[in-house]
């Protein structure tokens, strides 16, 4: 049956999307599945059945000329998305969410790692080296993954870059749109599982660093941001990979979450614009607490402070500009 | 199998003749078309639905919506007073044609 909604939805992918033509389209749908049921019940295989129905379609012009339509003209129509296409934009985009997080993932661990290093290495001569030279030994790792997940960010970006053309809008015939949806409501499970472990994560993370910091306190309380770091990082992780294939499936069906993002593009612009200039100052405020006035053991707050007050502007501005 | 060509001119008037019998929709009308011509003519889906646009444009027939087996909504087609006006000179017409036909095309050959 799937095989005949397809071919009916291929004859009528050219022409204009009017009502009465949706009309036309269902009666046929509706006669041609009494007659594939009708011959499945003679005794017919799937593959006669749909074989019969489709050498006894005839020839859509002969409506379309009763009807006194002109075939569309492809230039105005919008691109249709093949089979293929789906299933490579589909698959691409969890390739690309993997990758994302990776790249998000080796930040924040770069960032533990240079807490870590202070803890142990930095500040002390180690195999001769002064200390001017150790306290700064945690921003090497740290500049490495920088750089390999920049690497990763445009890379992928330019993976995905091919299916500019398809941001749009495009043409999903309704046997793909059903594909879609069955897809997406699986999809959908697995989504929610997803983001309940990764927020339970984040909430375990807290408590740890409670214990560390207060139980255990002195050095440890680094030691536990380096901890809740990691835990984060996972989280981080999940959240990045199934958002990114959650993705995909909304704006295969520009379901109401897109078609919103679309709407707000300006605005994510801005917020944008401001997170490009408060980031990379949170950063170079970090490393200059830190090296200068070699504050690590409190100055990773930076980040949750930042991180606070950055989504409390991104919250407000969505609001007000409602 | 005969070609439909050939059926092109009858086709309205074959729907027409099954409608006088009872109000039927598309894959009805396409299944006693099959069986009361022994398999010999199937007439396309398309065929079929642009002879209904046609005649329905002419006040022939009339479409109405009924749900059916299975929830299905199918569109139905009567016939109407002006249709069976139709069908009879239509009738009339296809006597006169055949008288005419078969004085040309017969068996024997001199």
């Amino acid at each position: 049956m799937e095989t005949i909604i397809s071919y009916l939805d291929n004859m009528f992918s050219r022409l204009p999307k009017t009502p009465e033509l949706e009309q036309v389209r269902q009666d046929l749908l509706v006669n041609m599945q009494d007659k594939y049921e009708a011959l499945m019940r003679e005794g017919s295989t799937e593959n006669e059945a749909i074989g019969i129905v489709i050498a006894e379609f005839g020839n859509i012009d002969e409506i379309i000329e009763e009807l006194g339509y002109q075939q569309s003209q492809s230039q105005d129509a919008l691109p249709p998305f093949t089979d293929q296409e789906i299933e490579q934009f589909i698959i691409e985009n969890r390739k690309a969410g993997k990758k994302i997080g990776l790249g998000v993932s080796m930040i924040i661990l770069g960032v533990a790692l240079l807490i870590f290093m202070n803890l142990y290495v930095g500040g002390q001569m180690i195999l001769g080296l002064p200390t001017e030279l150790t306290d700064i030994l945690g921003l090497i790792p740290l500049f490495i993954l920088l750089t390999v997940a920049i690497g990763l960010f445009i890379y992928t970006g330019s993976r995905l870059d091919q299916y500019k053309k398809f941001e749009h809008g495009f043409e999903l015939t309704s046997a793909q749109r059903h594909r879609l949806e069955m897809g997406q409501q699986s999809f959908a499970k697995v989504y929610t599982t997803a983001i309940i472990i990764g927020v339970g994560l984040c909430v375990l993370a807290i408590p740890t660093l409670i214990v560390f910091s207060i139980l255990l306190g002195g050095s440890y309380s680094q030691l536990g941001t380096v901890f809740l770091l990691m835990i984060v990082t996972i989280a981080v992780y999940i959240f990045i990979v199934y958002g990114k294939q959650k993705e995909a499936y909304d704006k295969l069906l520009k379901t109401d979450a897109f078609a919103k993002r679309q709407e707000s593009d300006e605005h994510d612009r801005i917020v944008g614009a401001v997170a490009a200039l408060v980031w990379p100052l949170a950063i170079v405020i970090f490393l200059i607490s830190g090296l200068v006035y070699h504050q690590w053991h409190i100055n990773w707050i930076i980040f949750p402070v930042t991180g606070l007050l950055f989504g409390g502007f991104s919250g407000m501005y969505h609001a007000l500009k409602r | 199998m005969l070609s439909s060509d050939t059926m092109r001119g009858y086709n309205d008037t074959i729907i027409l003749s099954l409608l006088l019998e009872w109000p039927s929709y598309g894959y009805e009308i396409a299944k006693r078309i099959k069986e009361r011509s022994n398999n010999k003519y199937v007439m396309k889906e398309t065929t079929l639905y642009s002879a209904f646009t046609r005649l329905e444009k002419q006040d022939y027939i009339r479409s109405f919506q009924q749900d059916k087996t299975m929830g299905r909504r199918r569109t139905y087609y009567e016939i109407t007073a002006k249709g069976r006006e139709y069908f009879d000179q239509k009738h009339q017409e296809w006597l006169l044609t055949q008288e005419v036909v078969n004085q040309f095309i017969t068996d024997n050959r001199s």
